[in-house]
């Protein structure tokens, strides 16, 4: 796993699954800390698992309760892909948290049907 | 194990059971061979040997058993009786039976092991020398394995522990097994991830509705959660069946979504009551009273769909083996057909001249059902271009890695039907453009990047109708062609005169005409010595026609216009020396009047002005070395094969639906002759080979430009 | 087709080209025609006279006087087409030829057909399977899938193909 950050962007890459979900925690907490706008890239990833899914959407919520956005700047890897299809993470309608019509997985979704 | 490898020996298992039976079946007590008996300890002997190399140790040691029985009559110390032979058809398909289960999952079910333990004991006791009863073993095989044919469709919902992970099972294989099953959809609850700082990232938060179409027993779906049963919440309901002989899908089948929503138990029956009284769209009235979350209401009308789409799909599928018909048989009949469409022309005719409205009138209803009919039997034929998109795919995942750019693709319309023999005739183009497409179309992902593109190129493969034509587009968002660079290539290659005024699309679409190349070099990958000018001549062979445009940097569209079926098309007709001709009206864009001794034009050129361009025409009459005198008036026909040219007749008469007639073999190798077809009239008129005349008219053009520079 | 088989009683179909009578076995002729409009397919060998429909079908007919080396069929009101079934490699191939009178289906002995004669006949010998004699007049019994092997056709069609693509210049 290695998580990269830079200004605002954290790259993720590598092995990203529950074996290092508590860094990765760790990391993330820093950054939705140190910014206000936080944008994503993705490099070589070698697994995923359901953990960093779970963990996206957390920040993701974080995210909206302390109003900070998040954009995805590279383009979604395979493996994300496939993980989301099969554990049923493809939305066309957003989740329903407090007032935001506003899902990340709907708009990766989204983004790939286009 | 290996999939493959299991696989092989399956098969190969089984071919050796099926030879088996059959001697078996062949074989009298009273008198066998000894080659039979050879054969049979061949047998046994092989699939002991490999089935233990397969782990299926149970599998060998029973059959083990066997081949001491048929070793004991090799060496003539037992003789073949009846019983024997009926105890080996049933061991050959208990084997087939074990193996086959194990396909589908790993146990081997109780009552084939049950019934493997009743044919070993008589087996046993035929060795120690007791008799037997024949009917001990008697075939309850054909039930060892009730082939389900009933697709019974759950709602599993599935709450796993928080400490799933930790005890390292992941929830991902679970859903990965269920989706082997048949067919899934999975929707994951994500209400109760917490936000960041309070998340435990090493806990599982999420929870599942699961929607599983299988012929399979709620208890085999049960054994997919047997590691993780005792601490989860699973809920297994069945909420439909599909049966093979349900042939009518009717919408009273279908649950409400109300329902669904109840029998979940996430909303009470009182809440459902306010909520249908509110006269809005239920699942909206439902959230927005805060009777239930909107998770719940999605995952209520997945499941709703998902119901209705495998419904449709079997009696899809149902269709498909409905009937078989031998692809000869279909043909004879749209010949018939074809036949019979001729023949109503010719009675229009008649009945026309005669002028009786009685007559008339029947004419016009059996010309309407020998329309329906035509419509019908060619529909027969249809195959949906899904097949051929299939194989593309294939092509991209193989290409963008062989080439190191990263391709998705994007596939609409892939339920249009065309005839099959152009959908057959269509494989080649469409590789060969995608290919460029790849190979030239796409940048590569550092170039990608700097124009500021996603790093993934995008190809689009498109297929929609629009009346008798199907239109395919490929589509890239690759670097797009450049104008520029095919003028001069062009001009190089004296396929257009320096400076000649061509428009931009113009310019494009030269890149179909033979001996172009628009790739700076030959590339493994699309340097197959099959150029665009080959596409543009299937297709067109086709009675269609190609298309090419493209933006810089923004990416290229080659459009296939393809006519629904060869074998009828509608055509102009046009007369020269007193004879009909037919052209393929798809490729006609005008026709104009031309007078002979007023008309401006270049006669040694062969060009004339029609509506400010100089375009060249070609004269039917010459072309086909037709005698007689040139009329004072004369049509030109403005057809665009791969260029826009004149065709110079006598005269036109209208256009009329066509029946394309070969011409045979021994007029194979007509020039400009693309087939015959029979008029109302009962005489058979030519239908022109556009394309080739159309080559053979510029070809014609060049060499006259050349030999006036040579004065 | 051996030329064994070939020449064995049998019942033919005879038709005269010119003075002379030739034959066919019966059972390679389909139909007898009258004599219809003819398509002329351009571009192909004279002899190719082009095509008819037949109830639907799109058949070839061709003039074999010539490929015989006589002048071309005129129409007349005995002129027929001989609609014939022949196996040229395997597959069958429908097609017409000329005629320029139908006589009748007769009945020949095999110890009235002798083997086709070196010299003395109109036609190339490789075409005549056999002379059959009825009375006092000789009828040349035709090999007619030799007539239309692929060889021929294609040795005709380069023959009679015009020579570039280019048809008459009128006005150049």
């Amino acid at each position: 796993m290695s998580v990269k950050t830079k200004k605002e962007q954290i790259v993720f890459s590598g092995d990203l699954t529950i074996h290092h979900a508590g860094e990765l925690q760790k990391e993330l907490k820093k950054h939705i800390a140190a910014h206000d706008h936080i944008s994503i890239a993705f490099e070589t990833i070698d697994s995923i698992d359901l953990s960093f899914l779970q963990l996206m959407c957390s920040v993701h919520r974080e995210s909206l309760k302390k109003e900070k956005s998040i954009t995805i700047t590279t383009s979604v890897p395979e493996q994300l892909r496939q993980i989301m299809a099969t554990i049923g993470f493809e939305r066309t309608i957003s989740c329903d948290h407090g007032e935001h019509d506003d899902c990340l997985w709907k708009a990766i979704t989204e983004a790939e049907k286009q | 194990m290996n999939e493959n490898y299991f696989e092989t020996f399956k098969d190969e298992a089984c071919e050796l059971i099926d030879k088996l039976e059959k001697i078996c079946l062949d074989i009298e007590p009273s008198e066998y061979t000894i080659d039979q008996i050879q054969e049979i300890f061949r047998i046994l002997h092989t699939i002991k040997g490999t089935s233990a190399m397969f782990g299926f140790q149970d599998i060998s040691d029973f059959v083990h058993k066997l081949e001491s029985l048929y070793s004991e009559i090799r060496n003539n110390e037992r003789a073949l009786s009846a019983p024997v032979i009926s105890l080996t058809i049933s061991a050959a398909d208990c084997i087939r039976a074990t193996i086959e289960a194990s396909t589908t999952s790993k146990k081997v079910p109780e009552v084939l092991c049950r019934h493997r333990e009743k044919i070993i004991s008589s087996v046993e006791k035929l060795l120690q020398g007791e008799e037997i009863d024949k009917t001990a073993v008697e075939d309850e095989t054909t039930t060892l394995i009730p082939e389900s044919h009933i697709t019974t469709m759950y709602r599993i919902r599935f709450t796993p522990p928080g400490d799933i992970f930790l005890k390292g099972i992941n929830p991902e294989a679970i859903l990965k097994e269920l989706d082997a099953l048949g067919t899934s959809r999975v929707i994951a609850r994500l209400d109760e991830i917490p936000e960041l700082s309070t998340i435990n990232p090493e806990s599982c938060y999420l929870s599942w509705d699961i929607l599983l179409s299988a012929k399979k027993t709620l208890d085999e779906i049960r054994d997919i959660f047997i590691f993780v049963e005792d601490q989860s919440a699973i809920r297994i309901d069945i909420i439909g069946t599909i049966t093979e002989d349900e042939d009518e899908i009717s919408d009273a089948g279908y649950k409400r979504l109300g329902e669904i929503l109840l029998e979940r138990g996430d909303i009470s029956p009182k809440e459902l009551t306010r909520a249908l009284d509110s006269q809005k769209r239920l699942g909206e009235a439902l959230v927005e009273s805060k009777a239930v979350e909107k998770q719940k209401v999605l995952s209520a009308l997945a499941e709703q769909d998902f119901v209705k789409q495998q419904k449709q799909q079997q009696a899809g599928d149902m269709k498909l083996s409905s009937i078989r018909v031998k692809a000869e048989r279909l043909d004879e009949l749209i010949n018939l057909v074809g036949e019979l469409v001729t023949l109503q022309a010719r009675l229009r005719t008649t009945v026309h001249s005669l002028g009786d409205s009685e007559l008339q009138l029947i004419s016009e209803e059996s010309e309407r059902l020998v329309e329906d009919l035509r419509t019908s039997a060619m529909g027969m034929r249809m195959l949906s271009v899904d097949f051929l998109f299939g194989k593309i795919k294939r092509l991209v995942y193989d290409l963008s890695r062989e080439l190191k750019k990263r391709v998705d693709l994007f596939i609409e319309g892939a339920e249009t039907e065309l005839d099959k023999s152009v959908i057959e005739r269509l494989n080649d183009p469409l590789v060969h453009l995608i290919r460029n497409c790849i190979d030239h179309g796409i940048e590569p992902e550092e170039e990608r990047r700097k124009k500021g593109k996603p790093v993934a190129g995008k190809i689009t493969l498109r297929a929609y109708h629009a009346e008798a034509t199907v239109f395919i587009e490929i589509q890239d968002d690759g670097q797009g062609l450049d104008a520029a660079k095919i003028r001069k290539k062009a001009e190089m290659n004296k396929i257009i005169e320096k400076g000649a005024l061509l428009s931009e699309s113009e310019l494009l679409n030269l890149v179909f005409l033979p001996g172009f190349s628009t790739a700076q070099e030959v590339s493994k990958v699309s340097g197959r010595g099959v150029g665009m000018d080959v596409v543009k001549r299937t297709v067109e062979s086709l009675g269609g026609q190609v298309r090419i445009t493209s933006e810089k940097d923004k990416g290229t569209t080659i459009t296939l216009k393809i006519p629904l079926t060869l074998s009828i098309i509608e055509g102009l007709f046009i007369k020269v020396a007193g004879d009909m001709y037919v052209i393929p009206l798809s490729l006609v864009e005008e026709v104009v009047e031309l007078e002979h001794e007023t008309a401006q034009f270049d006669t040694r050129r062969h060009l004339l002005p029609v509506r400010g361009e100089m375009l060249p025409y070609i004269r039917l009459r010459e072309y086909f070395d037709i005698d007689g005198d040139i009329p004072h008036f004369e049509k030109i026909v403005v057809v665009n094969a791969h260029r826009r040219i004149g065709l110079a007749v006598d005269d036109v008469a209208g256009n009329a639906q066509v029946v394309i007639k070969s011409l045979g073999s021994a007029f194979a190798q007509s020039d400009g002759v693309l087939g015959a077809t029979v008029t109302g009239d009962g005489k058979v008129s030519l239908i022109l080979d556009i394309g080739r005349i159309t080559t053979d008219a510029i070809a014609e053009e060049t060499q006259r430009v050349n030999q006036q520079t040579v004065v | 087709m051996s030329e064994a088989t070939a020449v064995k009683t049998g019942t033919y179909l005879t038709f005269t080209l010119g003075d002379e009578q030739y034959a066919v076995l019966v059972g390679k002729a389909r139909e007898v025609l009258e004599l219809s409009n003819i398509t002329k397919v351009p571009r192909t060998p004279e002899f190719m006279r082009g095509v008819i429909n037949l109830r639907g079908s799109v058949v070839p007919v061709c003039d074999i006087r010539l490929k015989f080396g006589m002048s071309i069929t005129e129409k007349t009101i005995d002129t027929r087409i001989v609609v014939m079934e022949i196996a040229l490699e395997g597959d069958t191939t429908i097609l017409g030829i000329l005629a320029d009178s139908v006589q009748e289906v007769i009945e020949l002995d095999e110890n009235n057909i002798e083997p086709p004669p070196k010299i003395g006949t109109s036609i190339s010998t490789d075409f005549i399977l056999g002379m059959g004699k009825r009375n006092d007049d000789f009828i040349i019994i035709l090999d007619i899938e030799k007539v239309f092997s692929q060889k021929e056709i294609e040795q005709m069609k380069e023959a009679g193909m015009p020579a570039s693509s280019g048809g008459k210049k009128t006005e150049t």
